[in-house]
């Protein structure tokens, strides 16, 4: 097969979806969207009776909603992760995924821009956090550094968008609807793949792959500087910005992984993103939950071995008191079964990459549970009287699937309306294996020598 | 060359179209602005039926401390029930607050009457955060009503329009029901409203009334801190404003793009009209 069949073979892949995607993937969409619906139904339901709706209290005023929060902020960084600092290293074996990481990073954000709204409880008075915030608040700082973010991770996925939004106008043609082809020609900026066109591209791209790794790590140093600025038990802890910020490449990661799993069967897409990339992922995975797994072990010896206070009743909760279960789990689902699925050379395939993958996604929110409401739970004050233990109701869960259901559906329609698959970097990087690197490199790895 | 033309109709999908369809009726349902109130843990043991005032005013004057029925509920070990079997009717000259009686008592009406209600603030501009008593007094023909519920609220507009709701109070032999309120609303001037739904004595009336507001500068004062040379908030702002002016510069690049197709159009037009010349 020659260049221009192997080009135009892997634009039909890319854009067959967003014509015809199939009965399954529009159904899984309509799944989403009703549990999305359910839960905004129990919004209204909450917004109209306060939060006494659900199983939130005086004592742990911090559930759910908190809790899914501060999984998203640490999902959101896969898109830094796998876009921005594999680019800046010179790596290309990433490419055909960096779109995937990218969507999971905007999602992830606006999903925990949703948590935050939901747990105002009045987000009518969300103004309110900038004209009366003070600055000498994490609250702020976390305002700051998540609106930063949030709006240079948009940012970020635009701009390489914008050659294949091109592609789409010019290949889609009456396939799809005239609104739809209006829409990508305005999105398209009149792109013509000129060279002018290109340095301003390259720049662009560039300049962001920089500057969102700072505003990204800052997100999430920011978002453990609102628990441990607290002088509660569990929160207390000089360690926890680096161990957020893991923790956070730990699970973007997998979240990818996972993402691309289901993309990769849902679209045909198996010959572009290959085993290898799983590989390499998973090389990566290990790496995190082994530098995630010493940061855990660094905390829990720290407080264990002083038992300053009230500590050892604290710590007794998490190893064989009432959330020992959650501990456990999250210690077999996110270090154990993981390490050993990807170290282990048989399961060191798609399978069982993408098996630690779901794990880990699924244990890190149990950890987020277990990080946030035991401290919650435990006495602090004398005028702390023996409350009924916190226990989320069927209206917090349902108003949680907002933001887990909308997330998963924000990312099902994203790929409903642009390629899954970066076409012009793809097509890029074929060249670049081809020909020798020139001035003119789109990417600082390829002016490096990388590959 | 592949054959297959991706340009070609591969239909359109109905089920996407009912996904976002309940998206929009998500979005319309937001044009119906709720009610909204937040509340502690014994907030949720308060019976329902029990005619006790479901509002924070029950236990609470100012929060955290307690007024007399929160002190008896405390003692009573956070339990409703000793309470409910002693509860008493609340005196004459009283506003029923805090909970304590508001059964509606037998109103000496016999036909469904319209009646008036007032909302009574307090005379010239009070400071946010400060605590008033807002007042509502029903009558009828000019004889108070008693046992009325009285609902309060605040005009809110952000967003979108909508009332908060503050609480519900009964009215007493005075048809005089009051709340306790603190206004914290950035505005100069609040706009409160009360309302009595009608029954099988009275017909529904409500009535608003605006509440001047003094600004009396920030409601926390910030507190002496380590002095750390050559760092403030200056350097917080330094660090977003270089990460948000590069984003503007990338911004400005991607902008370009769009320049560039421009002049490349305009420079097609050019020479196609040159070319048109000659051929002439």
């Amino acid at each position: 097969m020659n260049s221009a069949d192997r080009i135009a073979e892997l634009e039909i892949k890319v854009l067959k979806p967003l014509v015809k995607p199939g009965f399954g993937y529009n159904l899984v969409l309509v799944i989403l969207a009703l549990i999305v619906a359910i839960g905004v139904f129990f919004w209204f339901g909450q917004l109209r009776q306060g939060l006494v709706v659900t199983g939130l209290q005086n004592q742990v005023f911090w559930g759910l909603y908190i809790t899914t929060f501060v999984y998203f902020i640490g999902i959101s960084l896969a898109g830094t992760l796998v876009s921005a600092v594999l680019r800046l290293t010179g790596q290309h074996w990433q490419t055909p995924i960096t779109r995937i990481a990218e969507i999971i990073t905007g999602a992830a954000l606006i999903g925990a821009a949703m948590m935050i709204l939901v747990d105002m409880g009045r987000p009518e008075r969300l103004l309110n956090v900038f004209i009366y915030g003070r600055i000498q608040s994490p609250l702020i700082w976390d305002v700051i550094a998540l609106n930063t973010y949030l709006f240079g991770s948009l940012l970020y996925l635009y701009i390489p968008m914008i050659p294949d939004l091109a592609m789409c106008r010019d290949r889609l043609g009456e396939s799809i609807s005239p609104i739809r082809h209006k829409i990508y020609s305005i999105l398209a900026l009149g792109w013509q793949n000129t060279q002018e066109q290109k340095e301003s591209l390259e720049k662009a791209i560039n300049v962001m792959s920089v500057v969102i790794i700072p505003a990204g790590i800052a997100v999430h140093s920011v978002t453990a500087w609102l628990f441990g600025m607290t002088l509660r038990y569990g929160w207390d802890n000089s360690i926890l910005a680096p161990y957020f910020v893991t923790s956070a490449f730990f699970s973007g990661i997998a979240m990818v992984i996972v993402a691309m799993s289901i993309y990769r069967k849902a679209f045909g897409l198996e010959k572009y993103i290959t085993q290898e990339v799983f590989v390499k992922l998973g090389w990566l995975l290990l790496t995190m939950a082994i530098v995630y797994s010493y940061f855990n072990f660094s905390e829990l010896l720290t407080e264990a071995y002083k038992l300053k206070g009230s500590e050892q009743a604290f710590l007794s909760q998490l190893f064989n008191g009432k959330f020992s279960g959650y501990f456990w789990l999250f210690f077999l689902a996110n270090i154990l079964i993981p390490i050993f699925l990807i170290s282990w050379s048989k399961t060191r395939n798609i399978t069982g990459i993408t098996i630690a993958g779901v794990l880990i996604i699924v244990g890190v929110w149990f950890k987020r549970y277990i990080f946030v409401i035991p401290t919650l739970s435990f006495p602090m004050t004398p005028t702390y009287y023996n409350a009924a233990a916190y226990s989320p109701n069927l209206a917090e869960w349902a108003i949680t699937l907002i933001g887990l259901a909308g997330f998963a559906l924000l990312i099902g329609l994203f790929f409903r309306v642009v390629p899954a698959i970066p076409v012009w970097e793809v097509v890029h990087d074929w060249e670049k294996s081809t020909t020798p690197v020139t001035d003119h490199s789109i990417r600082f790895g390829a002016a490096k020598g990388g590959k | 060359m592949l054959t297959y033309d991706i340009t070609k109709s591969y239909g359109r999908s109905y089920l996407l179209r009912i996904c976002l369809l309940i998206f929009l009726l998500g979005l319309v349902s937001l044009a119906f602005p709720p009610n909204a109130a937040a509340s502690g843990p014994f907030f949720q043991q308060i019976p329902p039926d029990s005619g006790l005032e479901m509002s924070c005013n029950l236990c609470h004057d100012a929060m955290p401390g307690l007024n007399q029925f929160g002190k008896d509920f405390k003692a009573a070990g956070n339990d409703f029930g000793p309470l409910l079997g002693g509860k008493e009717e609340p005196k004459d000259s009283e506003p029923v607050t805090g909970g304590t009686g508001t059964t509606p008592a037998p109103v000496e009406v016999q036909e469904k009457l319209d009646a008036k209600i007032e909302l009574i603030l307090p005379g010239g501009s009070v400071a946010r955060g400060e605590k008033i008593q807002l007042q509502a007094k029903v009558t009828v023909d000019g004889e108070p009503v008693r046992g009325k519920q009285v609902q309060f609220f605040e005009d809110a507009d952000f967003f979108l329009k909508g009332k908060v709701n503050l609480g519900e109070a009964a009215t007493n032999a005075d048809g005089i029901a009051a709340i306790n309120y603190w206004p914290r609303a950035t505005e100069d001037n609040v706009s409160l409203s009360a309302s009595v739904k009608g029954d099988n004595q009275i017909n529904a009336v409500g009535t608003t009334a605006a509440l001047s507001l003094l600004v009396a500068g920030p409601l926390a004062t910030p507190a002496e801190g380590l002095k750390i040379p050559f760092l403030g908030v200056w350097t917080i702002g330094l660090i977003v404003g270089g990460v948000w002016s590069a984003f503007f510069y990338a911004g400005y690049r991607v902008l370009e793009i769009r320049k560039f197709a421009r002049v490349r159009t305009q420079e097609a037009i050019h020479s196609e009209e040159e070319r048109k010349q000659a051929q002439a």
